[in-house]
């Protein structure tokens, strides 16, 4: 069995199976329960997997109403059972796939002697066994606002958004991906604001996915990207319920998969991902400045150890007299070329973050005192790097940090690394060759057939009140435009801009 | 009977106004102000306003002419249309060229500033490689990519180096400016030839205008372009008029960048570096969107597709900068870019018009007649 049978599988259907050949099958696990009995003249068949269910559920629901109530009525069918058992919608079917589908989702199916081809299907699954009740969003931590985060049970992240959008327009539209996970993927959008456009694009994108089993929802984010050669995520990812009802309400649409603690939210733009949730539950003002800081460790982290290559290897006009001492006396040791240097320095940074990030949290905090501190001052003591690039570096690593979104940093501390090498070949020159690079890249890339580098290009000057700077609400009624959204303002813009006069 | 181009490809109107001013603004921008005051001294500021006056009336006349297109819309159509499959066909091989040797008077007089301030000992190919290879990923990206590139090459050199250029006022002399109308008319027609090649640039025009949306009302971006640009010489040449005198200037081969050493930060010495390094931006895009135009000319003439001729147009141009790498080269291809984009917007545009409507009039005389 390769990894790829599901190809095949898919393109020849077995041909349809009786139930018996079914529960054949099954009996090969031994957490495959069948029990058969004989209630008020009527042979039954119960089959189920002991893994999935929830027995309680099973004793309660299924089997206490089963022995009790159909000695009550001799002639009851298979369909009658909805009467008899209290369990939301009983299904009953012969299509053996349907099933076997279900049985494998923590139905149990229900049998009669005379009725051996069809089955009652109940649903009885331990569905938070295993799985954790509530998540801190620790990810995307922020300081103000709610700590709910999505978790990995699909149910109760489709009530964490219903409890917040309480309209009927909030759509959720199911399937199941994955030939063999068979996980549940729903796409959420609020129908009225969503551009249709959109909505189809994104489920005629996850029908015709191929895949075999989805892990996380980051698998589904990859397969459904405009463009998979780029090193930058196109939709946003998100663990937070805030940012996901939010993006719903501007007219974005979210993919939700079981299993995965993350909504995938498109399309999005370049500037979505440095907005944070706490952007809005700040005064604007102090939203702001917060963002405007980010952007500056966004150029910062990207920036900064290029241009020190480039000065120090080519330019050293630039660097004014005063400044000129504290260089030469930092750097009069160092045997190697700044380009070595730097990337000496980058790598170490970028080992103690991976190793910090796959060690345990203990150890994790001991190694980052070690690594950072104890490797950082031997490398200066020892005369492999001056301790203005260390602080160039360190800086640089902990401006990459401030994005909220965890895909966009691992990209901004990636790009750094072209950047560093166009510097050392042509300098200045270079750094600019490596931004026309990013530009032209970022021109090209769309997510969801959006333009990714929306609202600077295309220009949207309405939709610029929320980029760089975060505007007061009053001023943000309109939905980003671009998006085409069908409804156009999110609240009343003439109420919330009515100005008074002094003393009125 | 052609397609027109899908909705998704083309640019809304007011994009016009980055295109045509991002193309205008190149490297002229250094070194004009030599030539000029050598010509007119003090009075050169009139002939910036008197050349950005007639490149207005030469952008109308565009405008005009093609409205008149037929459905291609461009002047490759037009050339078609009007002057039948051959003689027009060699026209618009003639445009190509143009285009083409655009890109590498503006490819080349870069990668000479790159040498002289820089890098003396880098070669040519280096620079003229990455640039190709840049210019290759752009116009992969189409139309819109370009323009896109035409709109971070007018904004992030507008917020960084024009601010620089003020610095220099703090040792103005404004008497410099003084006598004002030393020269005559004649003269100050005669030296706004030296501005052509500052303002060419919305001939580019001929060639995108079908990607336009709702073109003819781009018209008023195309002429505020023509204006934001004349604004912009015009604060160059009069910065360069006091700070200079007319002695020193003519010294200087690119005044403007002598302009941007005199900026003090604490921090960073010679700011001309830095002024260099983002000039990249405002290059990059006149490159691209001339090889662009170029591809399209073939793809409209012989039905080439642009993925295909793209190479090899570039390997041309990267031939032609290590063909002419000689100051006096590059001199020259600049004086026959000038000249050629000259005749194309002042003369063969008005002809081509006048004649397109004296076509019309024939027909429409001649369709009234029986």
């Amino acid at each position: 069995m390769g990894l790829f049978t599901f190809w095949k599988n898919k393109k020849k259907r077995p041909p349809k199976r009786p139930v018996s050949q079914l529960w054949e099958q099954l009996r090969q696990s031994s957490d495959f329960v069948e029990v058969s009995f004989r209630v008020g003249g009527k042979e039954l068949s119960i089959y189920y997997f002991d893994s999935l269910v929830d027995p309680q559920l099973l004793q309660e629901r299924i089997l206490c109403h089963l022995q009790n109530d159909i000695p009550k009525h001799p002639d009851v069918r298979l369909e009658d059972l909805q009467q008899i058992v209290p369990i939301q919608r009983i299904e009953v079917s012969e299509d053996t796939a349907l099933i076997e589908e279900k049985v494998l989702k923590g139905f149990v199916a229900v049998t009669f002697r005379e009725q051996p081809n069809k089955a009652a299907l109940m649903s009885a699954p331990a569905d938070n066994l295993g799985l954790r009740e509530n998540n801190d969003s620790e990810n995307e931590f922020s300081v103000v606002g709610p700590k709910v985060g999505f978790i990995e049970n699909i149910g109760v992240n489709l009530h964490l958004l219903r409890r917040q959008i309480a309209i009927p327009n909030l759509v959720f539209r199911e399937m199941a991906i994955g030939s063999v996970s068979k996980t549940k993927v729903v796409v959420a959008y609020i129908d009225g604001v969503a551009n249709p456009e959109v909505v189809q694009t994104v489920t005629q994108r996850l029908e015709t996915i191929h895949f075999d089993v989805v892990f996380d929802n980051a698998i589904l984010d990859q397969l459904l990207a405009d463009n998979s050669r780029t090193p930058f995520p196109l939709f946003i990812s998100t663990e937070r319920i805030d940012r996901a009802v939010y993006a719903l309400i501007s007219g974005q649409v979210a993919v939700l998969c079981d299993g995965s603690p993350y909504a995938v939210i498109g399309p999005a733009a370049l500037f979505d991902f440095f907005t944070s949730p706490e952007d809005y539950y700040l005064p604007w003002v102090l939203g702001s400045f917060f963002r405007l800081i980010r952007f500056f460790g966004v150029a910062f982290s990207v920036l900064a150890s290029p241009v020190y290559v480039a000065v120090l290897t080519y330019h050293y006009e630039m660097i004014p007299e005063d400044l000129l001492g504290p260089i030469i006396y930092s750097r009069s040791n160092v045997p190697f070329p700044p380009v070595l240097e730097v990337l000496f320095l980058e790598i170490t940074i970028e080992l103690l973050r991976e190793a910090g990030a796959r060690l345990p949290t203990k150890v994790a905090q001991t190694l980052g005192i070690v690594g950072g501190i104890v490797i950082g001052q031997a490398t200066v003591d020892a005369g492999l790097t001056s301790t203005i690039l260390l602080i160039v570096v360190a800086l640089a690593a902990l401006a990459s940090f401030t994005t909220p979104i965890f895909k966009m940093s691992n990209t901004i501390r990636f790009i750094r690394f072209p950047f560093i090498l166009f510097a050392a070949g042509w300098g200045g020159v270079g750094i600019a060759f490596a931004v026309c690079w990013l530009l032209i890249h970022l021109g090209r890339l769309q997510s969801f057939g959006y333009p990714y580098l929306v609202p600077f290009y295309p220009l949207r000057f309405p939709h610029l009140n929320d980029t760089f700077i975060r505007s007061p609400y009053s001023q943000a009624a309109e939905r980003p435009q671009f998006l085409r959204p069908r409804s156009r303002f999110r609240f009343d813009p003439k109420e919330a801009k009515q100005k008074r006069d002094i003393d009125e | 009977m052609k397609q027109p181009i899908p909705d998704r490809f083309l640019i809304s109107p007011f994009f016009v106004f980055f295109v045509v001013h991002a193309i205008q603004i190149g490297v002229g921008a250094l070194s004009f102000q030599r030539p000029l005051m050598k010509a007119v001294g003090q009075d050169a500021w009139m002939v910036v306003l008197l050349a950005g006056l007639a490149a207005h009336l030469f952008i109308w006349l565009m405008y005009r002419l093609l409205s008149r297109a037929p459905f291609g819309g461009d002047i490759v159509s037009l050339h078609q249309h009007y002057l039948g499959r051959w003689f027009g066909g060699l026209l618009s091989v003639g445009v190509m060229c143009y285009y083409l040797l655009a890109a590498l008077t503006v490819l080349q007089s870069y990668i000479e500033i790159i040498k002289v301030w820089v890098f003396p000992l880098m070669g040519t190919w280096q620079f003229s490689l990455i640039f190709l290879a840049l210019t290759y990923y752009a116009v992969l990206g189409g139309f819109r990519v370009v323009a896109g590139l035409c709109v971070w090459g007018v904004v992030i050199p507008l917020a960084t180096i024009f601010p620089m250029l003020f610095f220099p006022l703090e040792y103005a002399q404004y008497r410099n400016l003084l006598p004002v109308f030393d020269h005559s008319f004649g003269q100050l027609v005669s030296a706004s030839k030296e501005m052509t090649l500052q303002y060419l640039g919305f001939e580019m025009l001929l060639m995108y205008y079908p990607f336009v949306k709702n073109a003819p009302s781009s018209q008023k971006w195309a002429h505020a372009a023509n204006g934001f640009t004349t604004f912009i010489y015009l604060v160059i040449i009069l910065i360069s008029i006091v700070f200079y005198n007319q002695e020193q200037i003519q010294h200087l081969t690119w005044p403007t960048l002598t302009l941007a050493k005199i900026p003090e930060v604490p921090f960073i010495e010679r700011m001309e570096y830095i002024v260099i390094s983002i000039y990249v931006l405002v290059v990059f895009p006149i490159i691209t969107l001339s090889v662009w135009a170029a591809t399209r000319v073939v793809k409209q003439l012989f039905a080439v597709q642009q993925r295909r001729s793209l190479p090899v147009l570039l390997v041309i141009l990267f031939i032609g900068t290590l063909l002419l790498q000689e100051k006096a080269d590059i001199e020259r291809i600049g004086q026959w870019t000038a000249k050629l984009g000259l005749y194309l917007v002042a003369v063969y545009v008005p002809l081509l018009c006048i004649s397109v409507w004296v076509v019309e009039k024939v027909k429409k005389t001649l369709q009234q007649k029986p």
